[in-house]
């Protein structure tokens, strides 16, 4: 009897039907959720760093010359541009991490297999846990943001430009999962979680300009910067509430347009890799072996 | 028969006492963690990317920067040199303060801390050395590899051997002085869970406080932030290792010396660590707790 054969006999079709896919979206996300609020020294942490970081670039932002910054089309100040970089940060690290560390974690305490061989489709959890990083991202930058005004940075807030923020912050998630979904699926294969993530967020950080601006870069890293759809994220954003603008701004409907065409092209891709190296994981009895 | 004594007589023979027996299993210690670590080819190449484009960075950051502001700041005009010289300082305080607790809580969680226990006979100390060592080989090894792709990067650093082997000296020095409390608090780790996360938050508020990134000048406008940074021994150590690489001032000089003089009186915690950590691995041996977490 051949595996296909044995994994079909498994399978039971009827029993999936009850309960709604958008319940079952939320279910996850409150798992995670739960699972979070657990760790609450962890989520201290994770507040007091980011914070210490918004601390960090103010006081830089003391010896920044503004001249590169106007140039790149951001205003004259280097603390609005470094602490918009780091208000989506955990939108970033959500998108394109947030998947391998879940695989990672499950495969680490052996609760991967009973996860994965739920009648729910993974891409279900997934989104589910999507969901949750996109709630806890949110708290960061509803914290980041005052503050930085606060200590000064020139950011225009009103209706619009918070609308603008969340339909970009949300093309940024889906225009990046696609890499996040392809790393997942690099988990999965190579067993090694926290490098690829760690690799991911550098490399991303350092060419889509989290802390400077691209055109600081030379011709041929530039071609890289322009390859990224974080990019462009970053771009419309800073643009939107630097300058006050919305969605039909020209810079930012370009932006908005590279990553819809990321998201479009890009997840099926991904979906197809990660669901062929599930299988072949599923197939060959290494879905919890790390 | 009471708890101590029953202790005592599950003990090895003491003939494997020794300085010689000690440096052998600090040895191993250091070895099986190297072989873990290299066993991870792809880790390994990922690291050597993380570095280089941590660098990279900064060194596009320096291009923003203003040399004449650093220089009224007291420092060279080289921000390059200037912000790597912290980045590569404070990889060693992550692998001082909180790598023990994190390597513990491995241990703990994946069920073989019980079988170290059983086979230890003095107190987990050649175990800890190694450990310590083994943190300390591998967060060298990302310090010189961020000075290199620092100087590759044109960064300004002395070139002077002497100075150098100041410069080493005082990464001797900071590294003893951070082990210590990494070493107390993986004692109080192993009967308190949640100071990991305690242990990574110091360590960023470390990296804050002692101006990796910014000139601790910045801080005489917030001056309650900037004495909390004077009482962090980090923010001494990273001032000594600048002063020495970038402007090539010896420890002779006055304010080197006041540096120098904070960092020294931190020096007994290393004793103190190692007494705190038994009296923890006591009392957890004791309730039954070593391998709850």
């Amino acid at each position: 009897m051949s595996v296909d054969v044995v994994i079909e006999l498994f399978r039971d079709k009827k029993v999936s039907g009850n309960v709604s896919t958008i319940r079952k979206i939320f279910a996850a996300m409150i798992r995670r959720l739960k699972i979070r609020l657990n760790y609450k020294t962890w989520m201290i942490f994770d507040f007091a760093t980011t914070i210490f970081m918004v601390f960090t670039y103010f006081l830089l932002s003391f010896i920044i010359l503004p001249e590169d910054i106007s140039k790149a089309g951001y205003g004259s100040s280097y603390f609005s541009f470094a602490l918009i970089g780091i208000a989506i940060s955990h939108y970033i690290t959500a998108s394109l991490r947030s998947l391998s560390l879940t695989i990672r974690l499950e495969q680490f305490y052996g609760t991967l297999e009973s996860v994965l061989s739920t009648p729910t489709d993974f891409i279900i959890l997934f989104l589910g846990d999507l969901m949750y990083f996109f709630f806890y991202s949110s708290i960061f930058l509803l914290i980041i943001l005052p503050l930085g005004i606060l200590l000064g940075a020139g950011l225009i807030i009103n209706a619009g430009t918070l609308l603008t923020l969340l339909v970009l912050i949300v093309l940024l998630m889906i225009s990046n999962l696609p890499i996040g979904v392809v790393s997942a699926a690099m988990v999965l294969k190579f067993k090694q979680g926290n490098p690829i993530g760690w690799a991911l967020t550098w490399i991303n950080q350092f060419f889509a300009g989290t802390f400077f601006p691209v055109t600081l870069l030379p011709d041929f890293l530039r071609v890289f910067s322009l390859a990224l759809p974080l990019t462009y994220s970053l771009d419309a954003i800073r643009y939107s509430l630097i300058w006050g603008v919305g969605l039909l701004n020209e810079r930012v409907l370009f932006d908005v347009a590279i990553m819809l065409i990321y998201s479009i092209v890009g997840y099926p891709i991904a979906v197809k890799i990660f669901r062929k190296i599930y299988d072949d994981a599923r197939k060959t009895g290494k879905l919890g072996i790390y | 028969m009471s708890m101590d004594e029953f202790i005592e007589s599950l003990k090895e023979d003491r003939k494997v006492r020794g300085t010689k027996s000690f440096l052998r299993r600090v040895i191993a210690s250091w070895y099986y963690q190297i072989k873990i670590y290299v066993s991870y080819k792809m880790n390994l190449a990922l690291e050597i990317i993380d570095i280089v484009l941590s660098a990279l960075i900064y060194y596009y950051i320096g291009f923003l920067v203003s040399p004449e502001d650093l220089i009224k700041l007291g420092y060279s005009p080289d921000y390059i040199a200037f912000a790597l010289s912290g980045i590569a300082l404070s990889r060693y305080i992550w692998t001082s303060v909180a790598r023990l607790a994190h390597k513990m809580r491995h241990e703990i969680s994946g069920g073989t801390f019980e079988s170290l226990a059983t086979v230890d006979f003095d107190n987990f100390k050649s175990w800890l050395a190694g450990q310590v060592l083994y943190g300390f080989t591998w967060s060298s090894s990302v310090f010189i590899g961020t000075l290199l792709v620092g100087y590759l990067l044109g960064a300004k650093f002395s070139r002077n051997p002497l100075i150098w082997l100041q410069a080493v000296l005082i990464v001797i020095l900071i590294v003893a002085v951070h082990s210590a409390i990494g070493v107390m608090a993986a004692g109080m780790y192993i009967t308190h869970k949640q100071l990991e996360t305690l242990l990574v938050l110091m360590t960023a508020v470390i990296e804050f406080f002692g101006g990796v990134i910014y000139p601790l000048a910045l801080l005489w406008n917030y001056p309650i932030l900037y004495y909390i940074a004077l009482l962090i021994p980090f923010t001494h150590g990273l001032e000594l290792f600048r002063r020495t690489i970038m402007d090539e001032t010896w420890i002779t000089d006055p304010e080197m010396l006041f540096h120098l003089g904070v960092l020294v009186a931190f020096l007994p915690l290393i004793y103190l660590s190692f007494k705190v950590y038994e009296h923890y691995l006591t009392v957890a041996k004791k309730k039954g707790l070593l391998s709850t977490y």
